[in-house]
């Protein structure tokens, strides 16, 4: 159970430890921001609810959700859980909805979550099979989620299929991969492109399957962009984010993550989700 | 100090996101992994004063340029390379300014033929062993520290590990090394198999903590990948038995690379059985390994065991995390203190060791293993748990008594976690004052205005 005594065992845990996952946290491995590595956050979580100080860690607000660092800890310590929660306490857990849009009417429903709205190409393709598209825009709902809340996921429609490109978002919903195969959509193959493996546990399976929907990529880069830090830690995002763009050397940009596809477009790289590129 | 000076003039050096003034970023520096600063962090209390900045080079010219800035505007550095120590050695206090040398993390072939790997004083100990593993290579150096050490805190500390019998410490594997030193430049140390040209440079800095000059990277020699590796446990009745056989082992050259021996309490803590175990690791050629178990059943007098433990032990070894939470839910801190003897003197240490610290009121367990072993004799390592309300008044005492029993009973009073802020007022009892006076002259010879981690002695605080 998540309450207050959890909260307090796993920030002791991280507290007492000597950081052995740090090497596994990718604001610590881009920005070398030692406060970023999850025994520091856990340290200083700790210290905050023992002492009953009134100031708000800023590192807790460094911390990304990937849970990298829980796959790696021998104890599977949820300290990104305990980050979430944290920021919630200290910062008025945030409310947030997804604001619903009907792209095209039709049939049985489907809706995308995304923070981005979807392509004309792909609302094409599902009417075209007869569906009702929905786009349920997750902006306020993730960065509410991401500061301890716990969005409404009640979307207000009856949906059919719900596919979800929000990695911030912890949802029970189709990955765009699974979504495109169950509809047998067709998807444009680009030339030379890079494969953007954002987030370490949410996203493993998703791309070993990109590889084989989209071609082999010229260059794989895993790591994280930063785009939840924008909420928190701005100067940190924007360090993710020009190496990821340095990195990418030019090349379009394919990510299962459609945070990463907006920061990128914003610095002016060419950035596509999976969903992107369904062509029919 | 013209510290804003020198901070002005490090952005320009560095750029500005590599220079840390956020108390939030600094807090990361209040603390390595000294237990009695986890106590502190534990209870909720600041663990150590932060630094003024953190500066954060991204190559060898840079630290070059700090060094001078600093040394210009008299601002002490003190250099840090992942904050794995356990003795306060990478903390700076309000009046210093941490050199974090993660930056610094290249990993390069320097001569693939011999093995011989040139790897960033940031570059991670586990990522330069990784990088070996893929190319059929390994360093053989796994410290406790191993998943988040840094080469160049590693060399600083002149630190050993879990495979020290068979393959030495770290300074048996530094072959040559690249170091900043202030107002001098970068001395370059290249690599060799070996060498008698006056005094080893590379060993002067190997051990130094920081206190001589930065080191940026070095050249460190990697080996083969052992062919064959084989777990093995043995019983014993008393510890006393089971470190018969190691030195009989370590005397005649047929030592297990990986060898522990843990006293009667430590068995049974850690593996809940009676009497004294043995855990080894024997690796190399296979027929080599195999002749090697033959002449262990012939000659050892302890009992060979299911391998089950030793396996296990190998599982675990990076995972002090469960066993430390325990603790310190159960209102207990802990420490580790690293000693060494002779043969002759092993048995009078451990002795007056653990009479001294039972001794003390809060102390509630002592045990020790012996885990890295010499033809002249061995480590000791003990293990003391103590009150954690009281942490802060007993520790001293017990690190004092520890020390002192040690050295009357003539022992050498550290052996890898080096000195840094906690173990250096003990430091007459190893060398004598003669010797602690040679050290002052040293560092003031090489670093007359104290930039790096301030004059000597730096008061522990």
């Amino acid at each position: 159970m998540r309450d207050k005594r959890w909260l307090e065992e796993t920030l002791l845990t991280c507290t007492v430890c000597p950081g052995i996952c740090i090497l596994e946290c990718p604001v610590y491995r881009s920005t070398y921001r030692r406060a970023a590595a999850p025994h520091v956050i856990g340290r200083m979580g700790l210290r905050v609810l023992r002492s009953g100080a009134s100031d708000k860690p800023a590192n807790i607000y460094y911390c990304t959700g990937c849970g990298a660092c829980r796959d790696y800890c021998p104890v599977s310590n949820d300290l990104p859980e305990a980050a979430r929660l944290l920021r919630g306490i200290l910062s008025g857990a945030a409310e947030g909805r997804f604001r619903l849009e009907m792209l095209s009417e039709g049939g049985k429903v489907v809706v995308i979550v995304s923070p981005k709205r979807p392509g004309e190409r792909l609302v094409k393709a599902l009417s075209a099979r007869g569906y009702s598209v929905y786009w349920a825009d997750s902006r306020e709902a993730s960065r509410a989620y991401w500061l301890g809340g716990q969005p409404s996921l009640d979307f207000g429609v009856e949906a059919e299929l719900i596919v979800s490109e929000d990695l911030e978002l912890k949802l029970e919903a189709l990955d765009p991969i699974g979504f495109i195969e169950s509809l047998g959509l067709r998807v444009r193959r680009p030339p030379a492109y890079v494969l953007h493996l954002p987030c370490k546990d949410r996203a493993r399976s998703l791309y070993e399957k990109a590889r084989a929907l989209l071609g082999e990529p010229a260059v794989v880069i895993q790591a994280c962009s930063g785009a939840p830090l924008e909420w928190g830690a701005p100067s940190l995002a924007r360090i993710l984010l020009s190496k990821l763009v340095s990195e990418s050397r030019g090349l379009p940009v394919i990510t299962g993550c459609a945070w990463s596809a907006l920061s990128l477009r914003r610095a002016g790289a060419p950035a596509y989700t999976i969903l992107d590129l369904v062509e029919g | 100090m013209g510290l804003e000076e020198f901070l002005r003039e490090a952005k320009a050096i560095v750029g500005d996101e590599w220079v840390l003034t956020d108390p939030w970023d600094l807090v990361a520096y209040e603390r390595d992994y000294w237990p009695l600063l986890i106590a502190r962090d534990v209870r909720g209390e600041e663990a150590w004063p932060r630094p003024a900045a953190a500066v954060l080079p991204g190559g060898e010219e840079e630290v070059l340029e700090i060094l001078e800035s600093a040394l210009r505007h008299s601002v002490c550095l003190v250099p840090y390379a992942g904050g794995t120590g356990v003795l306060g050695g990478a903390l700076a206090g309000p009046e210093c300014v941490v050199l974090d040398v993660a930056r610094l993390d290249w990993i390069r072939w320097l001569d693939e033929e011999a093995g011989v790997v040139e790897a960033g004083a940031g570059a991670p100990l586990r990522a330069v062993e990784e990088w070996l593993n893929d190319r059929g290579w390994t360093l053989r150096h796994y410290p406790q520290s191993y998943p988040n050490a840094l080469i160049g805190g590693l060399i600083a500390t002149r630190s050993t590990g879990q495979y020290s019998t068979g393959y030495g410490g770290i300074e048996d594997r530094v072959k040559g090394l690249r170091v900043a030193v202030p107002g001098l430049g970068l001395v370059v140390v290249p690599p060799a198999p070996r060498r008698s040209l006056l005094l080893p440079l590379e060993q002067l800095f190997t051990g130094s903590e920081g206190m001589l000059g930065v080191i940026t990277s070095a050249y460190i020699e990697a080996l083969p990948e052992p062919e064959c590796s084989l777990p093995l446990a043995l019983g014993y009745e008393s510890f006393w038995d089971a470190l018969a056989d190691a030195r009989a082992l370590v005397q005649k050259g047929l030592a297990p690379e990986l060898y522990r021996v843990y006293d009667e309490l430590e068995t049974q803590t850690m593996f809940g059985g009676s009497g004294s175990l043995a855990i080894a690791v024997v690796e190399g050629d296979c027929m080599l390994v195999e002749a090697r178990l033959e002449i262990y059943k012939r000659i050892l007098r302890g009992k060979l065991l299911d391998s089950g433990p030793a396996e296990d032990w190998l599982r675990e070894r990076f995972n002090v995390v469960k066993v430390l939470r325990d603790l310190y839910k159960a209102g207990m801190a802990f420490d580790t203190i690293e000693v060494s003897a002779t043969w002759s003197r092993l048995k009078p240490v451990y002795e007056a060791v653990k009479e001294a610290l039972l001794g003390l009121e809060g102390v509630y367990y002592v045990s020790a293993h012996a885990s890295h072993f010499y033809p002249s004799g061995a480590a000791l390592y003990f293990t003391v748990a103590f009150d954690l309300s009281r942490a802060d008044s007993v520790y001293d005492a017990i690190w004092d008594k520890a020390l002192r029993a040690t050295s009357s009973a003539g022992g050498s009073i550290g052996h890898h976690h080096g000195v840094g802020l906690h173990r250096l007022r003990w430091l007459e009892l190893e060398y004598g004052r003669a010797g602690v006076e040679l050290m002052r002259r040293i560092k003031e010879a090489l670093d007359p205005k104290g930039v790096l981690r301030g004059r000597w002695p730096r008061s522990p605080g």
